[in-house]
């Protein structure tokens, strides 16, 4: 009896001690998460402290929206940025003159989030401005690319142009960090690349999930264009998997021999729907070219020497 | 209390803990029990909201009119006149609400908003029919004051007599929708007592659907968190057709946004096609745009199915009576 006491005190204590343990640990989450939130807009709103071009005044106080507010603001539009990491959207207007300016700095995870969002958005036909690491502008809209951040800029009235312009420089400025795009992209050949195509896509490259996420750039050589992707893995053994289930897939659904001409874990496949793929694997990435032009296969051995 | 716990057997405090067990499943038993069955007086808004908003149908008039032209009002006036008239939908003294899409502090070109003259047009077809009030509204996702002045729909829509209203919160009652997966939810009162509903939505691009037509042109309606909306959003869509049931709906696809929706802002993102489509099923009507400027197919758009199987339409928009012209 003495002994079932014992056990109930003792089971009784613990279960006390687990209990305070969990609730000061959920409150130390609750407001170290918040705390950063907080650092977060702080640091988004130090971005747009005075001065600013043409003593622009803000109409309002900046909103702050969080990966759960942001459907508040950009409705559906969110979904895609919730894929690549958002963290922080600043959202400020402005007014200079006649001109009215809205500022929408979008703070995403890593950089190459950023970059992911900002290629999904952007099309190789628009006009580009170098600000950042990149940038496009038309009438009324400038957006760009820098760090960790996605920058938009919109404005009305036929001044507003060149607001948007001094508005984007003294932000890219004050952003500081990287003005590059991400180094993978770097080391793929130039030659033949169609400009502005690169994308790194964090939801199924090609249309299969488990390549991803992967950088995917176009290559265009008279009238064929092929697509380039580079599906980076966990490891060599997670490369190897993603690769094994590409030739499933083209076995499946059309035909996949191995070709180890192309190198480690070469293939050749095609189907009625997809055409013709090429693939190998190094290291911890899978290089896969679509549609592959006569020089396919160099191109293939070009990128594997240059990673890692 | 000492002595108590050195003289407790195994035996009692088996009996203890099956009473404090007992006792705790009985309370919440009890509170199941309460939830489920207590009187709680619902909204008065909640309980008189009208539901559905359809006229009878007329086996001798197109169900849907695709119209092309140059002029966005002249679209307006020759698909309303395709289907039958306004005072087919609109009879003397009705209360109407147009709903456009204002959701975007964009300007027309941007097409991320319904035109302004199509909304304008519509105003004054509902008003030459004799309606007694012309409500224009949307529940915008940017500021409303800049949306409803950028977007040009406020003035074009008051030029022609309509009451342009910009929601504030005070304007939102919590509403039973019945749906499937809405139930309770804040709604904007103008939708609740009105005679009829004229949904006028832009075809736009929308990352997660593909498309945002007709049906999705509902959530502009609601208050509430909309993340919870899109956590299902064929589901919710469905719901809110299955409540509005428009009288009528004109789909805009004079300018469309092609990438980059909802939002948009990019002019190289917008394609002019210069066609209306109009018609009393909103079913078809979404389907076909879907299908006409985005090519996909009906199983890309799982609410569709769904809102055919609630008797909302058909997707099967070549069976439709559709009436095609070029102006």
């Amino acid at each position: 009896m003495k002994l079932w006491n014992r056990c109930s005190s003792v089971f009784i204590c613990s279960a006390l001690a687990l209990t305070i343990v969990q609730a000061q640990s959920s409150v130390r989450r609750a407001t170290g998460s918040r705390a950063g939130a907080a650092d977060a807009q702080k640091q988004s709103e130090n971005l747009l402290r005075e001065p600013l071009p043409r003593h622009a005044g803000a109409q309002a106080p900046p909103s702050f929206y969080s990966p759960e507010g942001l459907y508040q603001h950009i409705d559906g539009g969110a979904d895609i940025y919730l894929l690549y990491g958002f963290k922080n959207l600043l959202h400020q207007d402005f007014k200079s003159g006649a001109a009215e300016l809205t500022v929408d700095i979008y703070e995403m995870d890593k950089t190459e989030d950023a970059f992911g969002i900002y290629a999904a958005e952007r099309s190789p036909g628009y006009k580009f401005v170098s600000i950042g690491a990149e940038g496009y502008r038309d009438k009324g809209v400038l957006n760009f690319l820098q760090d960790h951040y996605y920058v938009k800029l919109s404005g009305s009235d036929a001044n507003a142009d060149g607001l948007l312009d001094q508005f984007a420089r003294l932000l890219s400025g004050r952003i500081g960090g990287t003005r590059t795009l991400p180094a993978l992209l770097e080391k793929l050949p130039r030659e033949h690349q169609v400009p502005h195509s690169e994308q790194y896509m964090r939801k199924d490259p090609l249309g299969h999930a488990f390549l991803a996420p992967a950088y995917v750039v176009a290559y265009a050589l008279g009238k064929q264009e092929s697509k380039l992707v580079v599906s980076v893995a966990n490891n060599a053994q997670d490369a190897k998997s993603r690769s094994e289930q590409l030739a499933k897939h083209f076995k499946e659904s059309g035909e996949c021999t191995s070709a180890p001409e192309l190198g480690e874990g070469g293939m050749r496949a095609r189907n009625s729907y997809e055409g013709r793929l090429i693939a190998r694997t190094q290291g911890r990435y899978v290089i896969a070219l679509l549609n592959p032009p006569e020089n396919g296969a160099e191109i293939l051995k070009t990128v594997a020497r240059s990673l890692p | 209390m000492q002595s108590d716990l050195i003289h407790l057997s195994r035996r009692d405090a088996l009996i203890k803990l099956l009473r404090v067990a007992g006792a705790g499943a009985g309370a919440a038993g009890l509170g199941l029990w309460l939830s489920e069955h207590s009187w709680r007086p619902e909204p008065a808004l909640a309980m008189a909201a009208k539901r559905g908003h359809t006229i009878a149908a007329d086996l001798k008039l197109p169900e849907m009119a695709i119209i092309t032209g140059d002029d966005p009002a002249q679209l307006a006036r020759e698909a309303i006149e395709e289907l039958g008239g306004i005072r087919r939908f609109i009879a003397r003294g009705d209360i109407v609400l147009v709903k456009p899409n204002i959701g975007w502090d964009r300007t027309p070109e941007q097409a991320a908003n319904t035109n302004p003259d199509v909304v304008a047009e519509i105003v004054r077809q509902c008003s030459n029919a004799g309606a007694k009030r012309v409500i224009v509204t949307d529940v915008s996702c940017n500021d409303p004051r800049r949306c409803f002045q950028r977007s040009g729909i406020a003035e074009a829509a008051q030029r022609v007599g309509a009451e342009v209203v910009l929601p504030d919160p005070a304007m939102f009652k919590e509403v039973d929708l019945q749906g499937e997966t809405l139930r309770a939810w804040p709604v904007l009162d103008l939708f609740l007592n009105v005679d009829k509903v004229i949904n006028v939505p832009i075809a736009k691009h929308h990352s997660l659907t593909g498309t945002t037509l007709g049906m999705k042109n509902w959530y502009g309606m609601l208050g509430g968190p909309r993340h919870q909306l899109h956590q299902k959003i064929h589901e919710s869509l469905v719901d809110l057709a299955d409540f509005v049931r428009p009288t009528l709906t004109i789909i805009d696809c004079y300018r469309i946004l092609v990438r980059n929706g909802p939002t948009g802002g990019n002019l190289q993102d917008v394609l002019l096609k210069k066609t209306l489509v109009a018609g009393t099923d909103p079913v078809a009507l979404d389907a076909y745009v879907a299908k006409a400027y985005w090519n996909l197919e009906v199983a890309s758009l799982p609410y569709l199915r769904m809102a055919a199987n609630r008797g909302l339409g058909t997707y099967e928009f070549e069976k439709v009576r559709t009436q095609i012209k070029t102006l």
